[in-house]
């Protein structure tokens, strides 16, 4: 028998905490730079532990059961042994895995050289580090990096900042003709070398390493950039430039004339998926799920309001994300709330009436 | 916005305890056991010893390398149990107390320096915590206490 005792303070400074695969991994690797983070959502004031890539939502339990800590008491010998309990414990935390959030609509868009100054920017802007807005949203780093990276993302006179829509196409315009004039390779763009180049030392090199960074394919020097994603976003830029549905012969001429260098591969807008809605087969224009309502019946509602037939590939993107149930298929979630029909073997989604 | 950065205290496995008295899964680094009791551990309530000397006697503990485990709590009451594997370990987390958190930024607005850099970083709390173990079993008396005769 080992002799019991307690010494337990009214007030513990210690927690519980149930380490999932996850968490256990990330805690016990040998590298330091793996440590976890506990963040609290300034908006719903949960907590969230993070590891370098993954985001866990903190849960308190509170157990019927006492959960009591023991130590040997330093001085007891093998011999004679004593253990001491030091904690009583009446709740635990629990990780939940959850998806990192990152919001970046206060983050204040830079348009060029001096537009990072309060005034120019709307109130509800705010002027904070880059160290800060990764502190402040309840996200994993990595998670935070690819959204922030994802969103032309960058850090200019220490304020975090997103680059205008604008300055995106002047320099990735100028960033692209100067790979082509001076025959730098694609797939290794170093980025001092193309700011070098481009000579526009109006502008920070953070202009030219946030474009780089967003459209390669890796996040390293030297950067692999991916033509396909390039062409993308000169696609969607391209139905937001406009306010009016486009003649698709006509979307693509625009298109065309927008990329500065050729593509190498014939455009489609198919590739485009999420960004667009054809009001009818020969028309396009810009659309997105972003004002949509998350509540997937009035997500359809509005969906049919633009107009009343779809067809199943072109409405899937923007249904996808409010079908909770990944386990069923695409069209057996649509055909709660919408009808189906087969016509030339294509499949047809329309309003239930 | 406050942020907790939590470190594993590695313990140097040559300062492992002997602990011959327990069975082998129970053993820690750092020599913790987990003990799980239904209801409270009733503690006379007196003056708490800063020093960690144990200063309440509550009775003796058991555990067989079976896993079978006994409490005898003040010599007139005694719980069977057994050692459990945890489902999902257990990290046990010391939080830095307030007093001690050294590095704790003031949450006052920062500004500019002269290079315009380093805007309010300053607003970010940093707090430290060290998970000073990791469990995997415990030591589990659920049931009810059985008086000693």
């Amino acid at each position: 028998m080992v002799k019991l005792s307690a010494n337990i303070p009214p007030l513990t400074p210690y927690k519980l905490i149930e380490l999932p695969p996850d968490l256990l991994s990330a805690l016990e690797a040998t590298d330091t730079s793996n440590e976890l983070v506990i963040k609290s959502s300034s908006k719903s004031g949960e907590a969230i532990i993070c590891t370098a890539d993954k985001t866990f939502q903190l849960r308190r339990i509170n157990q019927s059961n006492t959960l009591v800590l023991l130590k040997p008491e330093p001085a007891s010998r093998e011999v004679n042994p004593h253990l001491v309990a030091f904690s009583n414990i009446n709740t635990l935390l629990e990780c939940v895995p959850t998806r990192g959030v990152v919001d970046l609509s206060c983050v204040p868009l830079y348009f060029g050289p001096g537009s990072l100054t309060g005034e120019k920017q709307p109130s509800n802007k705010l002027l904070i580090s880059l160290a800060e807005l990764d502190s402040n949203s309840p996200a994993s780093s990595l998670e935070f990096d690819t959204e922030f990276v994802q969103s032309f993302g960058t850090e200019i006179n220490g304020i975090a900042c997103l680059l205008s829509r604008d300055i995106v196409f002047e320099f990735l315009g100028l960033a692209l003709t100067t790979i082509m004039a001076l025959k730098l390779n694609i797939n290794a763009i170093l980025v001092d070398e193309l700011y070098q180049a481009i000579d526009e030392t109006n502008e920070p090199i953070q202009i030219v390493e946030t474009i780089v960074k967003r459209f390669s394919n890796n996040q390293k020097e030297p950067y692999n950039l991916d033509m396909d994603k390039i062409t993308k976003w000169y696609g969607i830029y391209t139905l937001m430039d406009s306010d009016r549905d486009l003649y698709v012969q006509e979307f693509y001429k625009r298109w065309e004339a927008n990329i500065p260098v050729p593509t190498g591969k014939p455009l489609n807008y198919f590739t485009l998926k999420g960004n667009y809605i054809n009001p009818e087969s020969y028309l396009i224009r810009y659309f997105t799920k972003e004002r949509l309502s998350s509540d997937p019946k009035a997500r359809f509602a509005q969906l049919f309001e633009q107009k009343s037939t779809w067809e199943l590939s072109e409405i899937t993107p923007f249904v996808e994300d409010v079908m909770h149930n990944k386990a069923i298929k695409i069209e057996s979630f649509i055909m709660k709330f919408a009808r189906k029909r087969t016509i030339n073997k294509k499949i047809i989604v329309s309003a239930r009436n | 916005m406050p942020q907790v950065e939590i470190t594993l205290r590695r313990s140097n496995t040559d300062d492992k305890l002997g602990q011959s008295y327990i069975p082998q899964v129970l053993k820690t680094p750092s020599g913790l056991i987990l003990v799980e009791i239904q209801g409270v551990l009733h503690i006379p309530d007196i003056d708490h010893d800063d020093s960690g000397i144990p200063n309440v006697l509550v009775g003796s503990f058991d555990v067989k390398e079976d896993g079978k485990a006994l409490l005898m709590v003040h010599g007139h009451q005694r719980l069977e149990g057994t050692v459990k594997k945890l489902q999902t370990p257990l990290g046990i987390l010391k939080m830095e107390s307030e007093e001690n958190e050294s590095n704790r930024h003031n949450p006052d607005i920062g500004g500019f320096d002269s290079q315009g850099r380093n805007y309010s970083t300053q607003r970010i709390q940093h707090g430290k915590a060290e998970i000073v173990e990791i469990i995997r079993h415990k030591v589990s008396f659920i049931l009810r206490p059985e008086p000693v005769v």
